[in-house]
């Protein structure tokens, strides 16, 4: 090959190659987990983060309604409290309404905080769990839980019943309807039952003293 | 000539609030809003919520003014033979129609849970 052509090829091999690697860049960083509908992982999460108060919500990334239940709860919970160790919350997006995939990483922005972890669960039987835990006859989202910082997930397959709980559903309480600051006050008295260096990681606490 | 374009205008209003009060009830029928106005679209959306029954409720009061003065505009009408004042018949079809839309508003959210079940297809 001549001396010419050579940089030629490798502007070439640069405009072939770089979009693929920025394709392969971006897949490998979802802001998002994907479930397998044994929960495993999300149970796995739940459990390394006992000590902590643990918010679960079960959202669709298509319902308008579901969307500004969780911009209500940035506003009132996390940006008020940006980054608090002593929670951790699971954003777990389900397919109702004909929800997909990729509907999942635009709906994400709407709660962002470090010890926030979106997940995207393709059969959305963690409603079906969870409606089961509640003992309730309709599929359980737009679903918004609250975890005492003592609750652990043992059963193999349901999750635990949660301490608090708040719904934009019809046929369930009024009373128990999505109210942004009545959760944000919740999540309050829950806090207070940790202190912050016991809910910070051995390393992290170790950092900070 | 000025008391039907003020017909008009009320009951187009009123049309205009009930189709955005549908709008807002009809908002989880299916990924549409956010398809169309995207995520930030969709949670202005939803905000509007819970305005419905009030959006819903002055729609209603301007298409009832619409109603009395269409029909009552006939009534002096028919008592004074002036043929050229009379409304329309499509004026009332108009009306009608505005009414049939203002009632379809009010169940909005209802008829959306008959149209779409929300359950993730794998379950149902």
């Amino acid at each position: 090959m001549s001396k010419s052509l050579m940089p030629l090829t490798a502007a070439a091999a640069l405009l072939t190659f770089f979009p693929l690697a920025v394709l392969a860049a971006d897949a490998s960083q979802k802001p998002y987990v994907v479930l397998d509908n044994s929960l495993g992982q999300l149970r796995s999460d739940f459990n390394a983060n006992v000590g902590k108060v643990r918010m679960l919500y079960i959202v669709g990334p298509t319902c308008g309604i579901c969307l500004r239940g969780m911009s209500d709860l940035q506003e009132a919970v996390y940006s008020k409290k940006t980054d608090d160790p002593r929670m951790a919350t699971f954003v777990i997006h389900v397919p109702t309404l004909g929800a997909h995939e990729a509907n999942v990483a635009p709906a994400s922005r709407l709660i962002i905080n470090r010890y926030t972890t979106h997940y995207w669960e393709e059969t959305g039987i963690t409603g079906r769990l969870m409606q089961q835990v509640m003992g309730v006859d309709k599929y359980v989202w737009d679903f918004w839980a609250i975890y005492a910082p003592n609750v652990r997930w043992s059963d193999e397959r349901l999750m635990p019943a949660p301490s608090f709980w708040q719904h934009q559903l019809g046929g369930l309480p009024a009373e128990k309807k999505l109210d942004a600051n009545v959760f944000a006050a919740k999540a309050d008295e829950f806090l207070a039952q940790v202190s912050t260096l016991s809910a910070r990681g051995p390393a992290e606490a170790a950092g900070a003293k | 000539m000025q008391e039907q374009r003020k017909i008009i205008a009320s009951g187009g209003s009123a049309v205009g609030l009930s189709m955005f009060a549908s709008f807002v009830g009809l908002c989880c029928i299916g990924p549409w809003t956010v398809a169309l106005l995207g995520v930030s679209g969709a949670v202005s959306m939803a905000r509007w919520q819970p305005f419905r029954t009030y959006i819903l409720i002055v729609a209603g009061a301007m298409l009832g003014w619409a109603f009395w003065r269409t029909y009552r505009l006939r009534r002096v009408c028919l008592a004074e033979g002036c043929a050229e004042k009379r409304p329309g018949k499509a004026m009332y079809i108009s009306l009608w129609l505005s009414a049939l839309l203002l009632v379809l508003a009010v169940f909005a959210e209802q008829l959306q849970w008959l149209l779409i079940d929300p359950t993730p297809a794998a379950l149902r």
